[in-house]
């Protein structure tokens, strides 16, 4: 047996302030689920909100760098300081001096930020489950958890816009050229010439069809790592055609043609580059294919009858856990209660799941036999005082119930 | 009886504790762990934000070290700390929360760990080898390098308790005792993981050198 050996301090995360603050805010927020909806700083912001209600809040240059929460629809605009802002959800956004930013959407699904004019820094929190994007016009950047920088300036030749990403990975999607991911010490810049500033509306709708689809990636949309290579290389050719340059931390500045012939010259670079694609996309799908209600629900469906009952119900009780308001809940503790009755060998656990089931939804199609099963649960138990108040709960709601003949005869009755 | 944690010295109290520990997180100085757990059960949030601000960092480094990925520990750190938060009555000696939540992370990260295999055996996800490189402190002197880099390299292939049990003892530096209490098993049980652990150790080992 090999001997204890501490070497814990060669192994640990970044922490920064934000970091710590975002996952404290998350914590809280699932620690009270009453207060959901309701913002734990309405006091503190009330100036801000009513003055959102005029388009456009200006932070004085005495009072910058708050820290307080903004809403849906705020718009910030910093004079000559820099602004700080924390969204509800844990993001924090420094907005540089003369700069404008608005929160165009934001829900526990989705964020979506527009920067109007100037430069900004996200601190992005990291939530699994919603898609956090900072829309630039005709670009938009894409992230799931990460600290990036953009920046859009009005110059004679159109609207600059470079993305620089200081930790995590971002995908800087267009329209017109497809998608280029960026990770840490990567920057990218382009500029749009200033009569297509605006995007057409086939444009719009091809950019929303990116966003669709990215939205809608599903395990079951399983692709090779060769085709998950050609579409990058191809998103990397689609991207020559614009002025976007990829520039490394040590400031050797590539353009992405430079990029593309490098990766088709350099076999061992090539292999590098393609294994990081599929482990990111990977990553992202088996991210995305845990999160959510419904995607839960499926997978739970999916372990059961693979026979991974085990699986299954941890999957169901992760659903009850983190979704108790979504309408499969009810549904899903049902389906614990009777796995870990019939399957997992534990009445205890599947008393419990089923009154959860019954809270829940106390009148739903289920409810009747979650009422019958407890009979057997209690009794299976060996408690005769639990199993008899469980059948005069059942028989009292259901007289001529399905199971009143069977449920009858339980607890060492007739 | 008087509330004791209402009126403005009480305040200024919780105030400055909280603040004292955002700016410093996981001082030990201030209240003691126990007075946090007391006023942390009667539901002041306050005393659950200090407990979280004293051990966040530490929490954050067990998830991490025992994941192996930056990408899991957030959801674990919550997770873990909101068990912590919602058992509070569970914790039979209030002072022992650092090593009450430790056995939380643990066990939480054992869940997640059995999940994910779970989910490789059905094919629902595939496994990928931890990125030693992008975890592993530039400090760290190059024979301990070589050690972290050998364990991350086959963590992915042990089972998951074996892989705890080899963390604890052979990165948390935890003595076997500690780390069977930590898991919640007895001293043979640890004993019986770590050797599994050293076995994939060894066979990567051999593989690497033929």
């Amino acid at each position: 047996m090999s001997e204890p050996t501490k070497y814990a301090a060669f192994v640990a995360p970044e922490l920064s302030k934000a970091r710590l603050d975002a996952q404290w805010a998350r914590i809280s927020e699932r620690r009270s689920p009453e207060r959901k909806g309701r913002h734990p700083a309405i006091p503190a912001v009330g100036l801000l909100v009513a003055a959102c209600a005029f388009g456009v809040v200006w932070w004085p240059r005495e009072s910058r760098s708050t820290g307080e929460s903004v809403w849906e629809g705020s718009v910030v605009a910093s004079d000559d300081a820099p602004v700080e802002m924390t969204l509800a959800e844990g993001t924090r956004i420094q907005v540089d001096p003369r700069s404008e930013v608005k929160l165009l959407h934001s829900s526990a699904r989705a964020v979506q930020v527009r920067l109007a004019h100037g430069s900004a820094r996200f601190d992005v929190a990291k939530r699994r489950s919603r898609r956090f994007s900072v829309d630039l016009g005709r670009v938009e950047v894409v992230v799931t958890g990460t600290q990036f920088r953009v920046l859009r300036k009005d110059g004679p030749a159109g609207d600059r816009i470079q993305v620089t990403v200081e930790e995590g990975s971002v995908e800087v999607r267009r329209p017109d050229s497809g998608v280029v991911a960026l990770h840490a010490g990567e920057n990218w810049s382009t500029v749009i010439p200033r009569e297509q500033i605006e995007p057409s509306a086939d444009e719009v709708s091809a950019l929303e069809e990116t966003r669709a689809e990215a939205g809608q990636e599903t395990p079951e949309a399983e692709e090779d790592d060769d085709e998950l290579y050609e579409a990058d290389v191809r998103s990397h050719a689609e991207a020559r055609t614009s002025t976007a340059r990829v520039k490394g931390v040590e400031g050797a500045e590539v353009t992405a043609d430079d990029q593309l012939d490098h990766i088709d010259e350099d076999s061992a670079e090539r292999s590098s580059r393609r294994r990081a694609i599929s482990r990111e996309r990977r990553r992202r799908r088996v991210r995305e294919a845990a999160v959510g209600a419904g995607e839960l629900f499926d997978q739970a469906n999916l372990a059961r009858r693979a026979g991974s009952l085990e699986l299954a119900a941890e999957l169901y009780d992760d659903l009850v856990a983190q979704y108790p308001r979504d309408r499969r809940a009810s549904l899903a503790a049902f389906e614990l209660g009777r796995l870990r009755m019939d399957s997992l060998r534990d009445p205890r656990g599947a008393v419990q799941a089923l009154e959860r089931a019954l809270k829940l939804d106390g009148h739903g199609e289920f409810a009747e036999d979650a009422l019958a099963r407890l009979v057997l649960a209690a009794e299976a138990r060996g408690e005769r005082e639990s199993c008899l108040r469980a059948q005069q709960r059942y028989l009292t709601r259901y007289p001529d119930g399905v199971h009143s003949q069977h449920v009858t005869e339980r607890c060492g009755g007739q | 009886m008087p509330d004791p944690w209402t009126g403005a010295a009480a305040q200024r109290y919780k105030r400055t504790v909280v603040r004292a520990l955002k700016s410093v997180p996981g001082s030990s100085q201030g209240p003691t762990d126990a007075a946090l757990v007391t006023a942390a059960r009667a539901g002041e949030s306050w005393a659950q934000e200090a407990l979280f601000r004293r051990y966040s960092r530490m929490v954050n480094g067990l998830a991490f070290r025992i994941m192996g990925r930056d990408g899991d520990v957030d959801d674990l750190v919550q997770d873990s700390f909101l068990e912590a938060l919602r058992n509070l009555d569970r914790l039979d000696n209030p002072q022992a929360f650092a090593s009450w939540i430790g056995s939380i992370v643990v066990r939480t990260a054992g869940k997640r760990l059995r999940k994910r295999s779970l989910l490789n055996r059905l094919g629902l996800r595939r496994a990928t080898p931890i990125d030693a490189d992008t975890i592993l402190s530039r400090d760290a002197p190059p024979d301990v390098q070589a050690d972290l880099s050998r364990i991350y390299a086959s963590l992915e292939e042990m089972h998951h308790e074996a892989r705890t049990a080899l963390i604890l003892h052979r990165v948390e530096g935890m003595s076997l005792p500690e780390a069977a209490q930590t898991m919640g098993i007895s001293l043979s049980t640890i004993k019986r993981r770590i050797q599994s652990a050293e076995r994939v150790l060894t066979e990567a080992a051999r593989e690497e050198g033929a």
